[in-house]
């Protein structure tokens, strides 16, 4: 069981918000390049660079969080580990725990 | 086109890897001026972490000494830039003036700056000759042939400092250097070995700086400090390339992983 202390995903720096949104584009099933980055988009109404997606699926290839897939022609779709999908929902945890303490906190304030 | 370029700047092993489904990616839209500075960020983070594609236990760093030849290329790059850095922010009554070129800075340049550049070259070669002999040998010679002119030239002048011929002789192996420098560049780019990016910067940032220096004075001075600035980043990125750089995968038993 990955806890959000021992979470790999915070080694990652500034790689690591993107790295969550692409592990949460391959929850569903394989994506490849261009098609993690239109759905990273959709999802988080943000702008994923080239060179941010490829430096953070490097990291999640290394650290066995994602695989690649036998590519197909010039595209090569990669899949969620089952290492990642842990991953994931320790993160996804971790910032709902935050997040219902912030809104907490804020019902307290009568903000 | 210029997808293909930006794919260059990565280092040899991340684009073994990830190059063609990137360029695909690349190609998937047009290119903003955003994404372009994104692309540059994440060539600059792949430079910084070699470790990204291959095992480091199979892919082991340079030898040492090629790595140290990777600090003194860092260190003559350095150098000269921040010469003219130093230039351009102590001489308000003469706008890029020449104080980079001149006493007492010209002396360190050459005692400091030609060794460990000269250092910084090898250091590539060495890695270019496995690949190809002739045509890194041919790309090293004027370098070679232009530190052994020069050295007789660089004389103590009573201060304490040493000085460079001027004239026609300082006009010739200046030029020389530059030319040499050209040379190098032109041929590690050819080889392919070293980040293009680094060669290309030398390249084009020496024939720059000659120019410059060789024209009228005022606007042509930065020219050569362009050019200066220029070549000395491609030092740098040299440097950075063999100090982090890893073992080529034909180098080791990697190479069985190469596709992984």
């Amino acid at each position: 069981m990955t806890t959000a202390r021992d979470n790999p995903l915070t080694s990652f720096g500034r790689f690591t918000e993107p790295s969550v949104l692409i592990l949460a584009t391959l929850a569903d099933g394989p994506r490849h390049g261009y098609a993690i980055m239109l759905e990273a988009e959709r999802m988080s109404s943000q702008p994923l660079g080239p060179g941010t997606l490829y430096a953070s699926l490097a990291r999640l290839e290394r650290r066995g969080l994602i695989e690649a897939l036998p590519p197909e022609a010039r595209r090569r779709p990669y899949r969620i580990t089952g290492l990642g999908a842990e991953v994931l929902q320790a993160h996804l945890q971790g910032m709902r725990t935050f997040a219902n303490a912030a809104l907490a906190s804020l019902d307290r304030g009568g903000a | 086109m210029i997808g293909r370029w930006l794919v260059r700047l990565y280092p040899a092993d991340w684009r073994a890897r990830y190059g063609e489904e990137f360029l695909d990616l690349l190609e998937s839209r047009p290119l903003t001026l955003r994404a372009v500075a994104d692309v540059l960020r994440g060539a600059l983070d792949a430079h910084l972490d070699p470790q990204l594609v291959g095992d480091p236990l199979l892919n082991p760093r340079l030898p040492t000494s090629t790595r140290l030849l990777g600090v003194a290329a860092m260190g003559s790059g350095g150098y000269v830039i921040l010469g003219i850095l130093f230039s351009m922010g102590v001489s308000h009554s003469t706008p890029f003036a020449e104080v980079a070129w001149t006493e007492p800075f010209g002396s360190f340049r050459l005692a400091m700056f030609a060794p460990l550049a000269l250092g910084g070259m090898i250091g590539v070669h060495r890695r270019h000759v496995a690949r190809a002999p002739a045509l890194a040998w041919s790309g090293l010679a004027p370098a070679v042939i232009f530190a052994g002119m020069a050295s007789p030239n660089i004389l103590p002048d009573g201060n304490g400092l040493m000085t460079f011929h001027t004239g026609q002789a300082g006009f010739i192996l200046n030029a020389g250097f530059w030319v040499s420098a050209v040379g190098f560049g032109v041929v590690a780019a050819v080889i392919g070995v070293a980040p293009r990016l680094g060669t290309l910067s030398m390249a084009a940032g020496a024939p720059t700086a000659m120019i410059g220096m060789f024209g009228p004075t005022g606007f042509w001075f930065l020219v050569a400090q362009a050019g200066v600035v220029i070549f000395g980043f491609g030092l740098i990125w040299l440097g950075i390339d063999l100090v982090l750089r890893r073992e080529e995968p034909s180098q080791s038993p990697a190479r069985t992983l190469a596709g992984r």
